[in-house]
């Protein structure tokens, strides 16, 4: 039991946030081998590591597009892409009366869409595309402040992700107002 | 001066240290031969955190994969000034569950 008891305490030191760890580590190991913890000193240690994460002042942040951000702002970019396409070829055919445009957009959209899923899929990746960019950009943490703790958060000013991620927006809130509008319209008709 | 109850963890560790630096394992081992409360190693370590970060202990060289730990002169001050107002509690206690009062 203790030996199950040891390898989860020192399983759990991984969870701790990386400064921390940085700084600890070896020894908590160290005590962890010496004291031969069982399952309630891995208890003790996983209610640490969620003391470190929720209150102690650990970044909470998505890692990976933290330290990737415009590799991110492009895959956003690209999933949106055809969305993107669709809705300016839309927009060049019908709100500004090409005509030539958009008797080639219609069919052609119409044979796309037809399948519910790739439909579906156009409209979700707006949404897909603005979580992929925005989510670089967030930095929160829970600080003991002077009025108790308080959760910080801070967006990074990144100029690529932050103009993929408006792009987003007014494209999927462009969808959505055609969709509800092209909806009344129908009922009405 | 808050946060330091006869019991908690912090308190612990520092009348461990009072008397001679000491790694994680060897003030668990203090503590609980002179309180009979054995700390997790989750919580010694959070102690030893909060401590540290308030300067009222610092890490010397390590020995090996251990490391101790000291009491400085502040941590020192601070625990003498909070032992001193616990015996003044315990004292006056004491008297008065004696007297029944």
């Amino acid at each position: 039991m203790s030996r199950i008891g040891r390898a989860l305490a020192h399983a759990v030191i991984r969870a701790y946030p990386r400064a921390w760890r940085e700084r600890y580590e070896t020894e908590i190991h160290e005590l962890v081998d010496e004291t031969d913890a069982r399952l309630p000193d891995a208890v003790d240690l996983a209610t640490g590591a969620i003391q470190r994460r929720l209150i102690g002042g650990a970044h909470m942040r998505f890692e990976l597009g933290y330290r990737h951000p415009s590799a991110f702002a492009i895959l956003a970019l690209i999933i949106m892409a055809p969305t993107l396409a669709v809705a300016l070829l839309s927009l060049v055919g019908h709100e500004l009366g090409v005509g030539a445009v958009a008797s080639v957009v219609d069919p052609l959209l119409a044979s796309i869409t037809a399948p519910r899923v790739i439909d579906l899929g156009l409209v979700v990746a707006p949404l897909v595309a603005f979580l992929l960019a925005a989510l670089p950009l967030l930095d929160a943490r829970f600080e003991q402040g002077d009025d108790g703790r308080m959760l910080a958060l801070r967006v990074r000013a990144l100029p690529v992700n932050l103009l993929v991620g408006a792009v987003a927006i007014i494209l999927g809130a462009s969808l959505i107002g055609h969709i509800i509008t092209e909806s009344v319209l129908q009922l009405g008709a | 001066m808050s946060g330091f109850g006869n019991n908690d963890p912090g308190m612990l560790v520092l009348v461990s240290l009072a008397s001679m630096p000491r790694h994680g394992h060897a003030i668990l081992l203090d503590v609980e031969a002179f309180a009979d409360i054995r700390l997790g190693p989750g919580t010694l370590y959070g102690a030893i955190e909060r401590l540290e970060g308030k300067g009222l202990i610092e890490p010397i060289e390590m020995v090996g994969r251990r490391r101790p730990y000291r009491l400085t002169e502040q941590g020192r001050s601070m625990l003498d000034g909070r032992l001193r107002g616990l015996e003044q509690t315990v004292r006056i206690g004491l008297q008065r569950v004696a007297l029944g009062v």
